[in-house]
């Protein structure tokens, strides 16, 4: 699919969880990592996995099948962690599958909050029309609590 | 070179020089005789003009050029050093600082309004000594006995003094040319003895367009005038003859000699400290030791994976990389380590503006200012002990009167001193002054129910100094400036505790309190007890551990629910390393004997069980980042030889 690139167009990395698709704003995905160990660490909420090593870096680590109570799977070979750069914070996004990084035009995203009423949603801020297929994109601050 | 390398320099420099103003004005405010000092604000507030014009900031500039003209007048001896020009430099400093924040900040200076302190500043100039008479003259022109015994000579060969004031046009644009041109002309009636201002400063313009020659001339009065005055772009000259007495009074003498002693002394000095040294940028040296970590990181790892090896060359080797990357690890933190003065020395001036503010007269004895620590140290260590030092002089020493009534000296002393004790470095906050009352701590609390009413008749020492570090503990009956907002000795206990530091409290009613900060060498390489805690690793820090025994579980006993072991005859809790971190533990109960580490935090001690024992290693800190910044029983991690990460403890929280 190609698609001319132009100012209002934004660039996602595209992943699934479950059955869903979801998308993160490629400016702040720094990069993607296969599975690697994870250190636990105490007191912290049930869906941190702990901590790992990236290249001599400390980064948290967060399942994000946890977060989102689904069932939980099986490390296989294409789950990966995406590690993620906003606000100061570096965390890295357990998924099952990394698939592509696509480039939408603005008329094709849509904010959340018009489509998606139940409070349990407000961690999805925008909805990607991909051809059809839904993509849903996250908000970190809220997906992760990290508002004040 | 370009502007923005000089907005660099600048901004690297110019704090500097705000200390050395800082420093030499509060030496010139204990000896007011102190020509050195005055010549180091000179140099100082000279060199910040020079800077501040070439990059066009005018109110700098300005402030610091009339600066100079009234250091000028008490180099020149034309006007007194009172404790009013104290505080006007003072501020002048301060405004130059927060004007120089702005330039580093925004790249220019913002539009502050410094029209009030100009005014001052001119104030002191605008009534200059009244040239017009010859005492005045003489006032301002004190000269030594070398100078009187020459004019002495020369009016016993028949020469005449003359005071000559030469005032330039306001037009005139080379002054110095044309001061240079009437010492030339004066120069050939004679001799010239002496010049106001210096001929340095008039060579180098430091002049408005009045200045004064002492000429032991030959010849008239008349012919000397209007030699002068054929000069061009000259307003007046007036000549006056003077008259010496030729024995200068003893007491200028013998100030004057010491002043120059101290001169020579102070210009030995400086020769024999030079130093060679380089600027490095802060951001290099973080670098260079980060990559010390990673190599100390990989060091580990080969230990880890040659353990195995037998090869006697492979050991060898292993051990020579081994022992190099440490010496550099050090060689790499000797670098890092600075003067705890960098901290200190803003101190003086602290506790002098707190003391003016609370009335109270305080003698701040600085020991120990050479003390080296890690620069993350000096980064984080200087707004705790500011608060300690407030503190000291709020709530520690009495007004004067009050003291004068205890029997004590009516000056206060704060001591601030800095030491070095094995891996740690340690600075203490004395005070003489009237000590912590236990009970109005214990009555604070409950009033601000920190602790239950019939709970505080309990408490021991240690308990209530705990309470004093409590977050929303103030003893300040009124809220003052300067401490007692609440926000007080729990925000210094916990900047200490997170850069691996303890504070104890030692206090004696009526004599004063002793405020103890240790501090680790370095935050970021530290030697750690590597232990398994359910098949997971944590790091101990070594500086915390004080024994590692085995103890059978029999003697584990039980005191009112609570587990305590027997220790060097006496009882220490137990503290369950798996029920702290909330993991449960592989069932060891049912072992006979069980591993204990018995941590010491301060003169506490305490045994904290553990799975097992891996060993000790040299570990580098990390952060655990924001996402997890508010783990209070983690201080941090570490990546271990096989690249995984383990947990470092933060044994304060834990026992």
């Amino acid at each position: 699919m190609e698609k001319k690139s132009n100012l209002g167009d934004k660039q996602f990395i595209s992943f699934i969880l479950g059955e869903e698709n979801f998308g993160l704003d490629v400016m702040i995905v720094e990069s993607v990592e296969r599975m690697s160990s994870i250190t636990p660490v105490p007191k912290t909420p049930n869906y941190v996995l702990g901590v790992t090593n990236i290249r001599g870096d400390i980064i948290p680590v967060v399942n994000l099948r946890k977060r989102f109570d689904m069932d939980d799977k099986e490390y296989d070979d294409d789950t990966r962690i995406v590690i993620c750069n906003f606000d100061g914070y570096r965390i890295g996004l357990v998924v099952d599958l990394v698939k592509d990084v696509i480039t939408v035009s603005e008329e094709n995203i849509q904010a959340s909050e018009d489509i998606l009423k139940d409070r349990k949603n407000d961690f999805i801020s925008e909805i990607i029309d991909l051809d059809g297929n839904y993509i849903l994109a996250l908000d970190l601050i809220k997906t992760l609590d990290l508002g004040e | 070179m370009d502007n923005n390398r000089y907005m660099e320099l600048f901004a690297e420099e110019s704090k500097e020089h705000i200390q050395v103003l800082n420093d030499n004005i509060l030496e010139l405010e204990v000896d007011t005789n102190n020509m050195e000092a005055v010549n180091e604000i000179f140099r100082a507030a000279h060199t910040l003009k020079g800077m501040a014009g070439t990059l066009g900031l005018n109110l700098i500039t300005d402030i610091t050029h009339n600066m100079e003209n009234i250091l000028d007048d008490i180099r020149n001896q034309k006007k007194e050093v009172t404790s009013h020009l104290i505080d006007i430099l003072l501020e002048c400093t301060d405004t130059l600082d927060v004007l120089i924040q702005d330039v580093i900040e925004f790249g220019r200076e913002g539009d502050r309004d410094v029209t009030d302190l100009l005014t001052k500043l001119k104030d002191p100039i605008s009534s200059p000594i009244d040239t017009e008479t010859k005492q005045e003259y003489e006032k301002a022109m004190k000269l030594d006995q070398y100078q009187l015994s020459v004019i002495k000579a020369g009016v016993e060969q028949g020469l005449t003094p003359y005071w000559i004031e030469i005032k330039l046009q306001p037009t005139c644009l080379l002054r110095a040319a044309r001061a240079y041109m009437v010492f030339q002309a004066a120069e050939s009636f004679g001799e010239i003895i002496k010049s106001v201002p210096h001929v340095q400063d008039i060579e180098e313009e430091k002049f408005e367009d009045t200045f004064y020659i002492l000429l032991l001339a030959k010849g008239d009065q008349a012919e000397i005038q209007s030699k002068l005055e054929s000069i061009s772009e000259i307003d007046y000259v007036r000549i006056k003859k003077a008259e010496y007495s030729v024995e200068a009074p003893k007491e200028i003498k013998d100030a004057k000699n010491k002043i120059e002693e101290k001169q020579q002394q102070k210009s030995d000095g400086s020769n024999h400290r030079q130093v060679r040294s380089i600027r490095v940028d802060i951001e290099r040296l973080d670098l260079l030791m980060n990559l010390v970590s990673e190599l100390i990181i990989i060091k580990n790892t080969m230990e880890d994976l040659s353990s195995n090896n037998t090869d006697a060359g492979m050991i060898e080797n292993m051990e020579y990389l081994s022992r190099v990357a440490n010496e550099l690890h050090d060689a790499v933190m000797k670098v890092r380590m600075v003067p705890i003065e960098m901290v200190f020395n803003r101190f003086p001036r602290v506790v002098r503006d707190l003391a003016k503010n609370t009335n109270k007269r305080i003698k701040l004895n600085i020991v120990g200012a050479d003390t080296e620590v890690d620069r993350t140290i000096i980064d984080e260590i200087g707004d705790p002990l500011i608060h300690l030092l407030r503190n000291a002089i709020d709530h520690g020493i009495e007004l004067p009167e009050e003291r004068l009534n205890m029997g004590k000296e009516p000056e206060g002393t704060v001591d601030l001193i800095a030491y070095h004790d094995g891996n740690n470095v340690v600075i203490e906050v004395r005070d003489d002054g009237r000590g912590i009352n236990y009970q109005n701590i214990v009555d604070s609390a409950v009033r601000k129910g920190l602790i239950a009413k019939d709970k505080a008749n309990q408490l021991d020492e240690k308990d209530i100094i705990d309470l004093m570090f409590q977050p929303g503990f103030s003893t300040a009956k009124s809220v003052s400036d300067i401490s007692g907002r609440g926000v007080g000795m729990d925000v210094v206990k916990t900047k200490i505790e997170a850069m691996g530091g303890l504070i104890e409290v030692e206090t004696e009613l009526g004599k004063g309190t002793r405020f103890i900060v240790r501090l680790p060498l370095t935050l970021s390489i530290i030697q750690a007890l590597l232990v398994e805690v359910s098949n997971e690793i944590f790091a101990i820090p070594l500086s915390s551990v004080q024994e590692i025994i085995d103890i059978p579980l029999s003697q584990v006993k039980i005191l009112r629910g609570e587990e305590v072991i027997p220790y060097r005859g006496s009882l220490i809790p137990l503290v369950r390393l798996e029920r702290e971190l909330g993991v449960e533990g592989d069932d060891k109960s049912r072992d006979e004997v069980i591993t204990l580490v018995v941590i010491k935090k301060g003169e506490k001690l305490s045994g904290l069980t553990i799975g097992n024992l891996i060993g000790q290693q040299e570990i580098v800190i990390k952060s655990l980042g924001k996402y997890l910044s508010d783990i209070k029983i983690i201080s941090g991690a570490t990546i271990l030889g096989d690249g995984r990460v383990a947990l470092i403890l933060d044994i304060n929280r834990i026992v």
